[in-house]
């Protein structure tokens, strides 16, 4: 997937509100995220960040207008066709992490589909330099939201694909490991030229953006 | 991937209800596998031409109850129970029956007179006739004619049992006979009806274990009812001979049964105890199959609530990019091993039992031979098939109702 395009898309917690009492540049307009752009989605809460990650990847359909991926409308896509998208055009980190519990942050980078091009040695190595590197085989309910936001992270950096979506990925995170997953995120783009779509609330990943966008 | 996978959706089983389903599937299907495989051998029993009462023969009646004796005391009835035109053609044309003739009663007076022991004997008698192909006999005298000549006539074998065994060794003055000497006794009838009295030399030619009345050849009392009986009245049947083909014994004699006959026959004794036992296996049956669906209910219930508990996980996996299909096999296969598991554990202890019970059947007869563990195995492939089947379905259905 080369491109996703936005037309005049309205979620539906945004329908009952009169357009001119939001000004959003996604929301009602034209949008389109390229293949090897990295754009940052910056909003105060409530404002629909998960929401236009959730569209994106077709977990919610609550909206008007339209989403096209390489100019085509997701509206129809199959249950299966939508299963082959999670796991080979995107790879998300997800505001809510969605980790398992009861496996370990070796274990939830493997149970990904589309997770074995990385070796465990690599996984490790990127658990170790974001700090966590001995809970590598800890089970993820002993570790602090902040440990699990850097597990998500390496799980969604092990997976390949065409755009990684990132919905506030640094809210529990200090500064140096910001740097660091910057530096990892960089890492990896300038591999595959992924596209990177980042939502923040106001507490940024320190990256090179190309453009940021006020939803 | 895959292992974690069952991993983190089989983390919630419970090892104790499925261990429940396991022991009450065991013996569930182990009952029903005992229950086909002896039905299967019982059935094999009945279709085997030496078994039951194929190439044998039946004399049936209509029963006699206390209902038709009281109504015949009382007049309302005038003749005993009789065996109608219409149901002689229903009984001939039924599938299970190779042929079938009606037993001829003379409808007019007979008494019989012959010495014996140097005493003369005369005694009111009573003569049938059945057609020819019925009697189990050498036929080549088997016939007369009102003409004059000996008329032969056939008795039942256990009639001589009761005048020697019974009868002559209670009295003095009654001989004890042999077979040979019975048939070398001249003997005389006399029919009387119609205005017409008629004598006729007579000779007993054979006896019969078949059929339990006194016989004379067919043609002879046809020509004797002709003569003797009163104009216009038609002897009533009260008693067939029915020669059953072998294919539905199990159906005629449930036919008959259904319809108020009673029936004698060689081998019905060792057909109504097949029949029996064929009936013990099916409630068997029943009865395992009963247990079989609580535990498979069991299961889908056990099953249902680990996909309910897994409910988060489930939308989690669908979001990393799992398929429902993907996200459904975990349960299905641990549906389908534990399925399999009790299945052939249940399998082997049938077999293992069954050889007890064929040692038991071959002590009553060496030479039954069972049909083989091959139904057992096709049952529980059956059963197998049938079970994982089902539960597939409902666990694809709940799995796309939950991961959407």
């Amino acid at each position: 997937m080369r491109e996703i395009s936005l037309k005049k898309v309205i979620p539906s917690f945004l329908e009952e509100l009169n357009p001119l009492d939001f000004h959003s540049e996604v929301w009602g307009n034209e949008i389109s995220f390229r293949k090897g752009g990295s754009y940052l989605i910056k909003a105060a809460s409530g404002r629909g960040k998960t929401t236009l990650l959730g569209e994106l990847i077709g977990l919610r359909t609550d909206y008007t207008g339209d989403i096209l991926f390489d100019g085509e409308k997701v509206f129809g896509f199959s249950h299966n066709r939508w299963a082959a998208v999670r796991s080979a055009s995107f790879s998300t980190m997800f505001q809510d992490l969605l980790l398992f519990d009861e496996l370990t942050p070796l274990e939830n980078v493997r149970i990904k589909p589309m997770a074995r091009a990385v070796s465990d040695t690599e996984v490790r190595e990127m658990l170790g330099r974001l700090g966590i590197g001995n809970k590598a085989n800890v089970k993820v309910r002993r570790l602090s939201f902040g440990q699990k936001q850097r597990v998500a992270f390496v799980r969604m950096l092990c997976q390949d694909a065409d755009f990684l979506l990132m919905d506030e990925p640094v809210s529990h995170l200090d500064a140096a490991n910001c740097e660091i997953m910057a530096a990892m995120l960089a890492e990896r783009v300038g591999k595959d030229g992924a596209g990177v779509i980042i939502t923040s609330i106001g507490r940024d990943l320190p990256y090179n953006y190309d453009k940021e966008i006020h939803l | 991937m895959k292992r974690l996978l069952y991993k983190v959706l089989l983390a919630k089983l419970s090892p104790l209800q499925f261990a429940g389903f396991v022991l009450a599937n065991i013996i569930g299907a182990t009952i029903i596998l005992l229950g086909v495989r002896a039905y299967a051998d019982f059935s094999a029993t009945m279709e085997d031409p030496e078994g039951a009462i194929a190439n044998n023969y039946l004399v049936i009646a209509p029963s006699v109850t206390a209902v038709t004796t009281a109504l015949q005391a009382t007049g309302m009835q005038s003749h005993p129970n009789t065996i109608s035109q219409e149901e002689v053609e229903a009984i001939s044309a039924h599938p299970g029956v190779e042929s079938a003739g009606v037993f001829r009663s003379a409808n007019f007076q007979v008494n019989a007179s012959f010495v014996l022991g140097g005493n003369a004997w005369e005694t009111v008698m009573f003569v049938e006739s059945v057609p020819d192909e019925f009697l189990d006999l050498n036929l080549e005298d088997w016939t007369a004619d009102l003409d004059g000549s000996v008329v032969p006539i056939v008795l039942p074998r256990p009639y001589l049992n009761v005048l020697n065994y019974a009868v002559s060794a209670s009295r003095g003055d009654i001989p004890q006979i042999g077979e040979s000497l019975v048939t070398a006794v001249p003997m005389t009838l006399e029919f009387r009806g119609n205005h017409h009295t008629g004598y006729y030399r007579a000779r007993v030619v054979g006896f019969t274990d078949r059929i339990n009345t006194i016989l004379v050849p067919d043609d002879f009392l046809a020509a004797a009812t002709e003569v003797y009986s009163e104009p216009g009245t038609v002897p009533p049947v009260n008693r067939m001979i029915i020669k059953p083909n072998g294919k539905d014994d199990d159906g005629l004699l449930r036919y008959l049964a259904d319809n108020g006959y009673k029936f004698d026959g060689a081998d019905t004794d060792s057909f109504k105890v097949v029949t029996l036992a064929k009936g013990i296996a099916v409630f068997a049956i029943i009865q395992g199959l009963l247990i079989s669906l609580l535990a498979f209910f069991l299961l889908v219930v056990s099953i249902h609530l680990l996909i309910e508990k897994n409910r988060e996980k489930n939308a989690t996996l669908l979001t990393l990019g799992y398929t429902r299909k993907a996200i459904s096999r975990p349960y299905i296969v641990a549906s389908m091993t534990l399925n399999a598991v009790s299945l052939a554990l249940a399998t082997v202890l049938s077999v293992w039992l069954y050889r007890y019970f064929e040692g038991i059947l071959v002590s009553y007869n060496p030479d039954f031979e069972g049909i083989g563990p091959g139904v057992t195995l096709s049952v529980a492939a059956v059963l197998f098939f049938v079970f994982s089947g089902i539960h597939y379905l409902l666990v694809r259905s709940q799995v796309k109702d939950v991961a959407s």
